[in-house]
């Protein structure tokens, strides 16, 4: 797959937002080999989405909705942060 | 550069590093061995350091910030407080938070790189060393 095609990719995947549908989407459109891959990359992807929902409790509704254990390790930790991150920036 | 080459100038730079915590720091330890969570903790400050060395960064201009390598890596695995990147030239130091404030702020897309020694290409963030600059530790206490 061309860097190209998977960025294309991640930014649908991110689209979905609520993570057990970023997950499916991932599943259904990507080759196995790169599931790891798109589940690494789309934790950069998902910050900005995140934030475009109209409440707080949407968003915390979306953060909530990765699971601890999800992989890599520290998604929820970086999605939540870069949540954060982009919040104080606007 | 061979693997074994790589991993003995990486062992290198975590020492230099080390060395000048020591400083300040006396219990400050490097870990052993493979341990993708930090390279250093400084018990004085219960903090780990990530030692990244880019001699690249001093050609290219850009720093790379790897989060995958056949597996999620550095930046998607690391739980290091601290993140110093050595360019051969000067030492960065940023938190974990300002390397991705950086990543989402600036917009930055993510690269494959295929390095020679590399069986696997790595996907990393190359990172304009002016602008990661810019979200140091230092830069981001000077702000207001």
């Amino acid at each position: 797959m061309k860097p190209a095609q998977l960025k294309a990719e991640l930014k649908f995947a991110a689209k979905k937002i609520y993570y057990p549908r970023v997950v499916e989407y991932i599943r259904a459109n990507l080759e196995p080999e790169f599931h790891d891959l798109a589940l690494a990359s789309v934790i950069f992807y998902l910050p900005d989405q995140i934030l475009s929902l109209p409440t707080k409790e949407e968003r915390r509704q979306a953060i909530d909705s990765i699971p601890t254990d999800a992989y890599p390790a520290h998604s929820r930790d970086m999605v939540e942060a870069g949540v954060k991150i982009l919040w104080k920036r606007r | 550069m061979t693997f074994a080459k790589d991993l003995s100038t990486g062992n290198a730079a975590e020492d230099r590093i080390l060395e000048r915590l020591q400083a300040a720091f006396p219990l400050a330890y490097r870990m052993l061995g493979v341990h993708p969570d930090f390279d250093i903790w400084i018990p004085e400050l219960a903090k780990s350091v990530e030692v990244k060395l880019d001699l690249m960064s001093q050609k290219t201009g850009n720093i790379v910030v790897e989060y995958y390598h056949n597996k999620a890596s550095a930046l998607t695995v690391s739980k290091a407080d601290y993140w110093v990147f050595d360019t051969g030239e000067e030492l960065l130091w940023f938190s974990r938070e300002g390397i991705l404030d950086c990543i989402l702020s600036e917009g930055m897309e993510p690269v494959r790189i295929a390095g020679p020694s590399d069986r696997f290409a790595k996907w990393a963030f190359l990172i304009p060393l002016r602008i990661l600059q810019r979200y140091s530790v230092s830069e981001r206490a000077a702000q207001p």
